[in-house]
């Protein structure tokens, strides 16, 4: 962890946690989970950039990548090493988990869950959460 | 380890679901009696809120409660009117399920950035009216998030508006030409000294870098450190007030740093949540694309638009940022810059012209408030929510 940026300060503080939360074991388990099944990330931002630089995630089956962000045209395109999905083209996609990489995920989980209703996809947070870091909104 | 994996993930989902639907069966059982206005929960919703809403409807005996942050120094709680909610947008519902229950319109000038938008927009019993804290023009309000069915209505205040939300596919029956609530209580107010705001927007791309390392940092430097600048503005005993965007807020120190960074007298580095006081009292605004321009040109105070790193972007990056259009809607405002020097020059114009607003200027301002009653924004609104008081009346 010495090579974190230590003058941007979100990204020490994300790394902090996923220490805390000793990140690199649950991502083994998490890939023995989910063996043989097609995973889709959502959120493209400075938490997943961060879990990105620092932790190996090619662990896991990869479809891609999806984000608002990736709406009007940047769709198809490539986010660090992953192909950008548009949210409106991940049923299409159809993935079997839908991994959240923001930091708060709770309520973009209501929503994902409600727009994928009725569909096989589960949506989940890659970063494991407690029950009092779930009711804080995490 | 498979069950307890996503073991509280699971459960909680379930119990919120569990209350959506609960809401639901329970919904046509209670009349539907309160306007329902929800501002931003956060303490610096100064500029955004909807309180000149809530005083109307008390003055005109409308039922209506208010909730917000009690830490927002710019309202007071009022017994039966005000909800305190200081807690993060997902607690909404469960928080304010009873009086949910009621509701026959909700308002918000923010919106939720979540599944609530949707949610309510098509709850059959509630009207979701978006109130918007800035008028929509400069920035693309597709890339902002705004889709025609994420909420029911639409404040706009001008046709120009107006024609952006259609060229999005809203419905013209969406949008409510009002006016936004805040206009009610935007004057101008007497004072004795020359007053320049300054206020830029925020920057995606800050999320991810070193604030003090940014272009963006650099060029405000570059104008407050300008000798020509400096000079002019203390020989012309002109007061500088620098509002720091929300965003940046919590870069920790910050406006201290600032505050010993520029140590001139005449320049003074604020919080948003108190922006409200100088609006009235300002002479000029220097900005970039940040909408709240269009206070000031509600009041014909002069602006300079001060585009410092519009020519850094590839269009790619003006997409990130909202703003792939920006230049085509120069038509639509004045005094664009993008050289700190022709900021300057255009500061000792309007100082040496008594801070008067130009005639032509004027007649562009007058196309970006041309549905506005002035005075009435409250009014018309309450007008409106009357005539499509229920979606199934």
């Amino acid at each position: 962890m010495e090579t974190y940026k230590k003058d941007i300060p979100e990204e020490y503080l994300f790394l902090r946690e996923l220490e805390k939360k000793n990140f690199s074991k649950y991502l083994r388990k998490l890939a023995n989970k989910l063996a043989g099944k097609t995973v889709i990330f959502y959120g493209a931002g400075s938490y997943f950039n961060t879990i990105n630089e620092y932790y190996n995630l090619n662990c896991l089956n990869i479809l891609g990548i999806s984000d608002i962000k990736f709406n009007d045209g940047n769709c198809g395109k490539f986010y660090k090493e992953y192909k950008a999905i548009s949210p409106d083209e991940i049923i299409k996609v159809n993935p079997d988990y839908v991994l959240l990489t923001t930091r708060y995920c709770f309520n973009l989980g209501l929503s994902l869950i409600h727009k994928f209703s009725g569909t096989k996809i589960q949506v989940k947070p890659l970063v494991k959460k407690g029950f009092f870091e779930l009711l804080n909104g995490g | 380890m498979g069950v307890k994996m996503w073991f509280a993930w699971d459960l909680l989902l379930a119990q919120r679901l569990f209350i959506f639907k609960l809401f639901e069966l329970l919904q046509p059982f209670f009349l539907k009696d309160i306007l329902l206005i929800a501002d931003s929960f956060g303490e610096n919703a100064d500029l955004i809120n909807s309180t000149p809403l809530v005083e109307y409807c008390i003055k005109n005996k409308f039922k209506c409660k208010f909730v917000y942050n009690y830490n927002n120094k710019s309202f007071y709680p009022i017994s039966g009117v005000t909800i305190n909610f200081n807690k993060k947008n997902e607690d909404f519902m469960p928080c304010l399920f009873w009086t949910l229950l009621r509701t026959h319109t909700l308002v918000r000038s923010c919106t939720f950035l979540s599944y609530f938008d949707e949610y309510f927009a098509k709850n059959k019993y509630i009207n979701y009216v978006f109130s918007q804290h800035g008028p929509s023009l400069l920035k693309d309000i597709g890339l902002m998030g705004h889709k025609k069915d994420i909420y029911n209505y639409v404040i706009t205040s001008s046709e120009i508006e107006n024609q952006i939300f259609l060229d999005k596919n809203f419905d013209k029956l969406q949008l409510i030409p009002t006016g936004l609530i805040r206009y009610d209580k935007l004057e101008k107010k007497e004072h004795n000294a020359k007053n320049i705001f300054i206020m830029f927007t925020w920057r995606k791309y800050l999320n991810n870098q070193n604030y003090y390392a940014s272009f963006y940092h650099e060029k405000i430097c570059l104008l407050l450190k300008n000798k020509s600048f400096i000079n002019f503005i203390q020989e012309n005993n002109i007061q500088l007030t620098f509002a720091l965007h929300p965003c940046i807020d919590r870069i920790k120190n910050l406006l201290e740093n600032l505050q010993t960074l520029f140590k001139f007298e005449n320049i003074k580095f604020i919080y948003t949540r108190e922006i409200s006081k100088y609006i009235g009292k300002s002479d000029l605004l220097i900005t970039d694309y940040s909408s709240v321009f269009f206070d000031f040109a509600y009041l014909d105070i002069p602006i300079i638009f001060y585009r410092f790193d519009y020519d850094r972007f590839t269009k790619k990056e003006l997409i990130f940022e909202g703003i792939p259009d920006l230049k085509s809607k120069d038509k639509y405002i004045y005094n664009v810059c993008y050289d700190e020097n022709e900021v300057i020059e255009k500061v000792k114009y309007y100082t040496e012209n008594n801070f008067k607003l130009e005639k032509e200027n004027k007649e562009k301002n007058r196309k970006l408030f041309d549905c506005i009653e002035k005075g009435k924004c409250c009014e018309n609104f309450i007008k409106f929510i009357d005539k499509t008081r229920s979606k199934n009346e």
